[in-house]
């Protein structure tokens, strides 16, 4: 009997019960609101689900399951993250599930891609502004891109174990407000145009040729990795898995690589991501700030598409509907669809789905060249 | 590296530069490429073009058979002939006798860019967006 009574006892000290502390509680409270949202509100739920289960292994005392446990089973996978290989071949599988057609159709399109990448790039200023360091600034600015495999693939660059922020915080940002971009743009782009320019009904695009779709990827990744080779790993990955769609030649490559490869990998970073998120690192006043900022940027970044497309509003003479800017923040294809549905608000017979869709992927390329300018300058 | 107001400025004006550098090169080629594809579009097309006027002129026989028709303003036989079917069949499924009268196209398509086919069409394929 008294062995049996040491025994429960000896469990009962070196179970986790008794090494937990109110910070670990607290985490274990942030994790299940977060897969609360992805399961019941359905916020970004692919990836959310397992970040914020990620995020509740990595807080479980003695199990040794956060990303920084040397040996345990997520240190391995978040190598992956790490090393850079996770992001590229999510954008691999991106890329066999794009159609540029609307933005070789419109290749304007791309400045508004351009243009929406200013949220980066200020939001770079505020950072600094509140004292985070060049990495962590990099790494909190490119929230803006809107685009969750360039803001891990940058994070996990920049940052190491003496920053203040880690890459959990940046991920669990960049999807939240990506989850909320019907809630967060609409506001902006009714603020900053006219009804008469909301209302404005684009000329139909000409068709796009297949040679046209097949030359395309090659040439985005020749130029981009010339200028920019930092972002080639991105980039790449990303024509490399359109160029498999539009060739038509490797429909096995194509179901595997949006199918089966991107949902084992989606799962090896959400939860691999997830896990760095220790109360140490997650309960601090750096936390709110990179909530903050994030917000920031992507206000900045929509507000940025959208003056730029008034500006070509005014230089097309009323051609161009200037709502179709905010969708140059990424976002794929949800930014589109906000375009389309506050440009029917004020005119039921505007489609703007297809016109918007041209900006939406020339941010995904964008949002992936600032990228590799930032991983340039500042690694 | 050190922090400073400069060094700030110099990295947000480069990355914005560089972002946009790329990009307007990217819009370049494209628009470089584009035309070059539809030159050849068009040449293919000029060599097509002594059989398309032999099709053009055929087509000018069955003109007295339309001019039998009631006030249509130029919208072509098979559209008369289409929306004609169209009501005579639901004239027989409630049992009425309708007549067409006339049939004129829709003056608002240049508000929409959109024939009403097409807007139906657009409307079917984005309701779930």
């Amino acid at each position: 009997m008294e062995v049996f009574l040491d025994t429960v006892s000896n469990l009962w000290t070196e179970s986790g019960f008794m090494a937990i502390t109110w910070q670990q509680l607290v985490m274990l409270c942030v994790s299940g609101v977060l897969i609360y949202l992805a399961i019941v509100k359905k916020y970004e739920p692919l990836l959310l689900l397992p970040i914020a289960f990620g995020m509740l292994l990595a807080n479980l005392p003695l199990a040794g399951l956060s990303a920084d446990s040397e040996g345990g089973l997520i240190y391995y996978l978040y190598k992956g993250v790490k090393m850079g290989i996770y992001p590229p071949l999510i954008f691999l599988g991106i890329g066999t599930m794009t159609d540029f057609a609307p933005l070789i159709a419109n290749p304007k399109s791309f400045l508004l891609g351009a243009a929406a990448q200013a949220g980066i790039f200020l939001t770079f200023i505020g950072a600094i502004l509140l004292g985070f360091d060049f990495n962590e600034a990099g790494s909190i600015a490119i929230i803006g891109g809107a685009d969750g495999p360039t803001a891990i693939y940058v994070a996990g660059k920049l940052l190491n174990d003496t920053s203040s922020i880690d890459i959990g915080t940046i991920a669990v940002a960049a999807y939240s407000y990506m989850a909320l971009v019907p809630i967060i743009q609409p506001p902006i782009m009714k603020l900053l145009t006219t009804k008469k320019e909301r209302s404005v009904v684009m000329q139909q695009m000409r068709p796009v040729s297949k040679t046209e779709k097949v030359i395309f990827p090659i040439m985005v990744t020749l130029v981009i990795s010339l200028m920019i080779p930092s972002a080639a790993p991105l980039v790449s990955m990303l024509m490399l898995g359109n160029l498999m769609r539009e060739s038509g030649v490797v429909d096995r490559l194509v179901k595997t690589a949006q199918n089966e490869l991107m949902n084992i990998i989606t799962i090896f970073l959400g939860v691999s991501v997830g896990a760095t998120t220790t109360a140490s690192k997650f309960l601090q006043k750096e936390t709110l700030f990179v909530v903050f900022l994030g917000l920031i940027a992507f206000s900045i970044g929509t507000a940025a598409g959208v003056l730029f497309g008034k500006l070509m509003y005014v230089v097309t003479k009323g051609k161009v509907n200037p709502l179709i800017g905010s969708a140059g923040v990424s976002a794929v294809p949800m930014a589109a669809r906000v375009s389309q549905k506050v440009g029917q608000e004020a005119n039921p017979a505007n489609f703007l789905l297809m016109h918007a869709m041209g900006p939406n992927v020339a941010g995904v390329i964008g949002s992936a060249v600032a990228a590799g300018v930032l991983l340039s300058i500042l690694l | 590296m050190e922090i400073t107001a400069g060094m700030v400025t110099a990295i947000v004006c480069t990355g914005m530069l560089v972002v946009f550098l790329a990009l307007i090169l990217l819009v370049v080629l494209i628009k470089f490429f584009g035309l070059a594809s539809g030159m050849t579009g068009k040449q293919s097309g000029r060599e097509n073009q002594p059989a398309n006027v032999q099709e053009k002129t055929t087509p000018k026989a069955a003109v007295p058979i339309v001019a039998a028709q009631p006030v249509t303003n130029g919208v072509h036989p098979e559209v008369v002939a289409a929306i004609s079917a169209a009501v005579h069949a639901i004239g027989e499924e409630t049992g009425t006798k309708l007549t067409v009268t006339g049939i004129r196209p829709r003056r608002n398509r240049k508000a929409t860019g959109r024939s009403a086919w097409g807007m139906a069409g657009v409307q079917e394929n984005t309701r779930a967006f």
